[in-house]
């Protein structure tokens, strides 16, 4: 029996050091993630703890299909999309309308020198709901099916939305660049 | 994550190297964040509504069916010896001879009263008891007719009288005399109530009319609801209880607990004390108790046409599971056992042909019949296992109340819901769901069986 396998038994029988194990493992990440979700520091640590809890008292869900860490990551996305849909940060009329088009041309060379904590920032800066579908495509890996599926918009709007968000992200990066 | 490459392919360069910089970005994480998950983690859960889910319903149904299968050849039995026994009652009772000298020294009374004179009983008694080996019987029942008290019996006597072959017919016209002086008991109860109406032919008709067997459970002038037939009711019951907080299963910190409630055990304190090993509730963490399951087999006894006595027998299994997870991984399971006896009272509130709205209350004592606790000590290396069997001492009374609705499946049979409300008493029972959450709701269900 492997480590993750050890540990995935220990939090399943509810043995906390099996949890804090999985805890220290997993945090920085998934609040990285939260981060790229719900913007807010604060919010994020908020939903960071929330996901934990749903980790460790669902664990008997996880049957070991797919990655330990995939289904961890999983529970943490729906955990900051309740989040965001409590607060009513996706609401649809705060859209990408308002964004305008930016140029695709972008030097990729540029942009691989800004480091992640920048580009952290820069996501931030996008709106709520088109923040959420830029992650969950881009980085996440759903589908645009799976994205209208879970927010409840249709699958069209999903892409617009990817597109222009990234647009406007490729904006912020050069202005970014440009200080 | 296996979504991870779904859309890789389709994605610009500029989405792929955000993708690349932040898929497995990591922020530090500060430590008040764990504090927080693991107070989480520890907190009881909060109280959740009760809902009785239909499996139980449903199982506590088929439970009643399988428990009234079971007796069903009983109470066949019964009836059988019943109806037996009556006849040799009857048989008694119809022996001329000995009613013509039993009623003799009421004869010599005109105030004689069979119930109340104990002189009158001893020669009932010698004079049946050369004929009958039933002579208690035959006092009883001749002290029945007279007093024409409200039983069954007297119908069923009135049935088996029918039933008599001829060569008793005539011998009943010795009963005159005897109803005659019988009479004159009533006589005076029946004057009195006939005099308001001047009616004194009546009265002289209904002397006529007393040796007529057929009219015999009609000699007294008690009123007609007397001899309303008021059947025993069997039922087979089915039932499980909660805590009024929460739906079942509950699960518990021991800590907040102890502070309200006395030191419990798990075993009795003689078991704990001669063997070593033995873990106390303050050993363990969490506590789990199972749902209370009960059945039984009660009998209400009509009191008037709205209120009943019920009593009668119900066992109870309660489980509880125990944990203290850590380096040294401590489990338990408590089984216990419970024998009651119910006594509730019962009066109907709304009574319809098909259905009945009821109220109940009442108490119940138990008995623990017998007490299984097993553990296991987990120390890694070596594993600990112990079994304690042993009985329980004292009894667990409880009060409860509750509304119940039957209803009529044919003529004698009916299917009965009762949720209720039971308080267990603090009588030092060894640690379960009553010992943790003294105020249960619960519902019993099953078959009505009327005898």
């Amino acid at each position: 029996m492997d480590n993750e396998q050890r540990l995935i038994a220990g939090c399943k029988r509810g043995e906390s050091w099996a949890q804090k194990e999985v805890y220290e493992k997993y945090s920085p990440a998934m609040l990285a993630l939260c981060v790229r979700y719900v913007s807010d520091y604060e919010s994020a640590k908020d939903v960071l703890q929330e996901g934990f809890i749903k980790l460790f008292t669902k664990i008997e869900q996880y049957e070991g299909r797919g990655s330990f860490g995939g289904w961890i990551r999983k529970i943490f996305v729906n955990t900051a999309l309740e989040e965001l849909a409590n607060n009513k940060m996706l609401n649809p009329y705060v859209s990408m309308e308002r964004l305008p088009d930016y140029p695709d041309d972008i030097d990729l060379y540029q942009i691989e020198q800004v480091s992640a904590n920048d580009l952290l920032e820069c996501i931030k800066e996008l709106p709520s709901r088109s923040r959420v579908i830029f992650n969950m495509y881009a980085i996440e890996g759903y589908t645009h099916a799976e994205i209208a599926q879970k927010l409840g918009i249709k699958e069209n709007s999903s892409r617009a939305q990817f597109s222009r968000a990234r647009k406007f992200l490729q904006e912020s990066v050069l202005k970014l660049m440009k200080k | 994550m296996s979504k991870e490459n779904k859309n890789i392919d389709k994605l610009d360069d500029f989405s792929k190297l955000v993708k690349q910089k932040l898929e497995n970005h990591q922020l530090p994480v500060s430590d008040d964040i764990w504090a927080g998950i693991e107070q989480k983690l520890n907190t009881p859960k909060p109280a959740k509504r009760r809902i009785v889910p239909w499996y139980w319903i449903s199982g506590g149904i088929a439970a009643a069916i399988a428990l009234l299968l079971l007796i069903y050849p009983i109470q066949n039995t019964s009836d059988t010896t019943h109806t037996m026994a009556s006849k040799t009652e009857v048989s008694t009772i119809e022996e001329p001879k000995s009613m013509a000298d039993a009623k003799e020294p009421a004869s010599n009374s005109a105030d004689a009263d069979f119930s109340t004179n104990p002189k009158s009983t001893p020669t009932v008694q010698k004079n049946a008891a050369g004929l009958f080996p039933q002579k208690t019987k035959t006092r009883n029942l001749y002290t029945d007719a007279h007093l024409n008290t409200v039983d069954s019996r007297t119908v069923v006597r009135k049935e088996e009288i029918a039933e008599l072959d001829d060569n008793s017919a005539p011998k009943m016209d010795d009963w005159k005399p005897k109803a005659t002086v019988d009479t004159q008991n009533n006589t005076d109860r029946t004057s009195e109530q006939l005099t308001d109406n001047q009616g004194t032919n009546r009265k002289t008709e209904k002397i006529d009319r007393l040796p007529d067997l057929n009219d015999y459970p009609e000699i007294p002038n008690h009123p007609k609801r007397t001899r309303k037939k008021r059947p025993i009711l069997l039922a087979t019951t089915f039932g499980s209880s909660g805590t009024v907080t929460d739906g079942g299963i509950k699960q518990q910190d021991f800590a907040p607990m102890m502070s309200s409630t006395p030191p419990r055990q798990l075993v009795s304190k003689k078991v704990t004390e001669s063997y070593s090993g033995i873990l106390t509730p303050d050993d363990y963490s969490n506590a789990e108790h199972q749902l209370p399951l009960s059945v039984g087999v009660t009998v209400e006894k009509p009191l008037t046409e709205r209120v009943s006595l019920e009593s009668g027998l119900v066992y109870t299994y309660l489980k509880s599971m125990y944990r203290n997870p850590g380096s040294v991984d401590k489990n338990g399971t408590l089984q216990l056992h419970y024998l009651g006896v119910p006594l509730n009272v019962r009066v109907k509130a709304i009574k319809q042909p098909n259905w009945n709205l009821y109220t109940t209350a009442g108490t119940m004592v138990e008995k623990g019949l017998r007490s299984h606790y097993t553990q296991e000590v987990d120390s890694r290396s070596v594993v600990n296992n112990k079994v304690v069997k042993s009985s329980i001492e004292g009894v667990q009374w409880s009060v409860g109340c509750g509304v119940g609705f039957d209803y009529k499946l044919n003529k004698d049979l009916s299917l009965f819901l009762e949720p209720k409300l039971t308080y267990y008493l603090e009588n030092n029972q060894p640690m379960s769901a009553r010992t943790e959450q003294p105020l249960n709701i619960g519902v019993n269900g099953g078959l009505r069986i009327e005898l």
